[in-house]
């Protein structure tokens, strides 16, 4: 059985864990970026991101999840079709890491890991892909080994989510915009953002979306940004390289939402003025489990300041490991928020430009017209909220 | 035997050579980025691939040609050998040092605002 979404101010909690949205751009750009530190000795990537999942089905299952459920769940979060072939064989016909849009840059290689630690939770037995739909396989298929040695649980500390959150334009600036937050997001929990039937995919906004687990992003992210520092590369190259897939995130996701015939149907009716995309995408964001957005202040083409209630980094990070003293650490908000205003103020996405690769190197992300990005306030350091701040 | 070679040149040449392969252009600040972080992980020596050019003697040539090979899917052997230039006088220093930043890659810059602990490290 589909277990229900539980909506908990800014989180979208399925089985007791923070579900967010994201699409196969991100999760390539991710994955290898993590994948980097391949070949290291101190550091072991693959397995990062097989255990940092098979750990989350774990706790499903104390919540309940029985084998039955957790493979719907797969196919219904758009990470495809599991099927069993035989005691030791399971394959997936079609899964999103399989997909050859979720491949990045490098050499094309085995790139299922998020299902063979998937498996190995469902299995409690050790589980290798063997063969890949990206290296010319017709199914990806994983066989199982041994029983699966203690995978320790890294959700280890207790942090509670906020309540108290102000409202819409309580913080510093007042706005005067159309834009209907509650009408927004009511439209988007029911455009059922599931998994294909027949292939367990989710093809949104020309994109292919996965309702992913929080923990799993903020884990193999942040495990891969020590690794990278205590290697000794420079602080800031090891932070722009995951602040830079939240911004191909905002090119993909925020840019193929935002030339939808959903968003024209629906955002844009509402939209007077260049800002009010800001703030209509803002309250989708709003409900895509990322967190609660509070728009502080917009200065038009010049300066953007946000704060995010429950981000989904900032908790996850605090309920991982304990607070540090650095702020500039939630990545992938940083990115987004970036580009979020590189759609508006550096290229302008009102006026549908094809979001091709050469779009995002020869314009989006081109150096000409860059604003940048600082956080001010974290709540991985202490604080109650992230705060960003994007100027010129 | 120390080389030189000029990174716009490098960076151009891997993104032809990717077209040429049908794989999509990489934006060069994620090309340095990459480079910076992968080479340094292989060597344990961080050379700058933001500044105007690189040196790097012959070992590290062989690392850099493995380096487009596995993470960038692209046999970048003869562009490389093309564009190494041969140094007169090695510079020992240099691959410790980050070159400048200027010419070009001036427009190179990252995301972050610049605080004031912006950390330049080495390792």
């Amino acid at each position: 059985m589909i277990k229900k979404v539980v909506p908990t101010v800014g989180h979208n909690i399925i089985g007791g864990l923070n579900r967010v949205f994201h699409c196969n751009f991100y999760n390539a750009y991710l994955q290898m970026a993590v994948l980097m530190i391949q070949g290291t000795e101190k550091h072991d990537p693959e397995r990062l991101l097989t255990d940092s999942v098979t750990n989350l089905v774990n706790l499903l299952k104390q919540q309940d999840y029985s084998i039955d459920d957790l493979i719907q769940e797969f196919s219904a979060s758009g990470f495809g079709k599991l099927q069993q072939l035989d005691t030791n064989t399971w394959i997936t016909p079609h899964s999103h890491y399989g997909e050859v849009l979720c491949m990045m840059h490098g050499k094309p290689q085995i790139n299922c890991y998020f299902t063979s630690g998937y498996l190995q939770g469902l299995l409690n037995k050790t589980v290798r892909e063997t063969e890949c739909k990206l290296l010319g396989a017709e199914a990806d298929k994983f066989l199982v080994g041994d029983e699966l040695p203690p995978v320790a649980n890294y959700l280890i500390y207790e942090f509670e989510l906020e309540t108290n959150i102000p409202e819409r334009f309580s913080i510093d600036q007042s706005f005067a915009t159309n834009i209907d937050e509650a009408k927004i997001i009511t439209a988007l929990r029911k455009m059922a953002l599931c998994g294909d039937a027949e292939t367990g995919l989710i093809k949104a906004f020309g994109a292919v979306l996965t309702n992913h687990f929080a923990d799993y992003y903020n884990r193999i992210s942040y495990e891969s940004y020590f690794a990278l520092c205590e290697a000794g590369i420079p602080e800031e190259d090891s932070k722009e390289m995951f602040i830079q897939a939240g911004h191909i995130c905002a090119f993909n996701t925020f840019g193929r939402i935002m030339e939808s015939s959903e968003w024209y149907d629906l955002v844009v009716p509402m939209c007077a003025k260049k800002e009010d995309w800001l703030h209509g995408m803002i309250a989708m964001l709003n409900g895509l489990g990322w967190g609660i957005y509070r728009i502080e202040k917009i200065v038009a083409e010049d300066k953007f300041v946000v704060r995010v209630y429950n981000s989904y980094e900032g908790i996850g990070y605090r309920r991982m490991y304990p607070q540090i003293n650095d702020k500039n650490i939630s990545f992938l908000a940083m990115g987004a928020t970036l580009g979020l205003v590189h759609l508006l103020w550096k290229v302008d996405i009102r006026e549908q430009p094809e979001l091709t690769q050469e779009f995002y190197v020869e314009q989006f992300n081109h150096p000409d017209n860059s604003y940048m990005i600082e956080q001010t306030h974290a709540i991985a350091a202490g604080d109650e909220y992230d705060r960003f701040i994007v100027s010129k | 035997m120390n080389y030189i070679i000029n990174t716009t040149m490098l960076f151009y040449a891997l993104n032809a050579s990717r077209k040429k392969s049908q794989l999509e252009e990489i934006d060069n600040a994620l090309i340095s980025s990459k480079l910076g972080i992968l080479f340094a992980l292989r060597t344990n020596g961080y050379v700058n691939f933001k500044g105007e050019q690189i040196e790097l003697n012959d070992s590290q040539l062989i690392v850099l040609k493995e380096v487009f090979t596995q993470h960038f899917n692209v046999d970048m052997a003869n562009e490389i050998r093309m564009l190494a230039v041969e140094q007169e006088q090695p510079n020992t220093n240099q691959q410790n040092n980050p070159p400048v930043k200027k010419g070009f890659f001036n427009k190179i810059r990252g995301f972050l605002k610049p605080g004031p602990k912006a950390q330049e490290g080495l390792i």
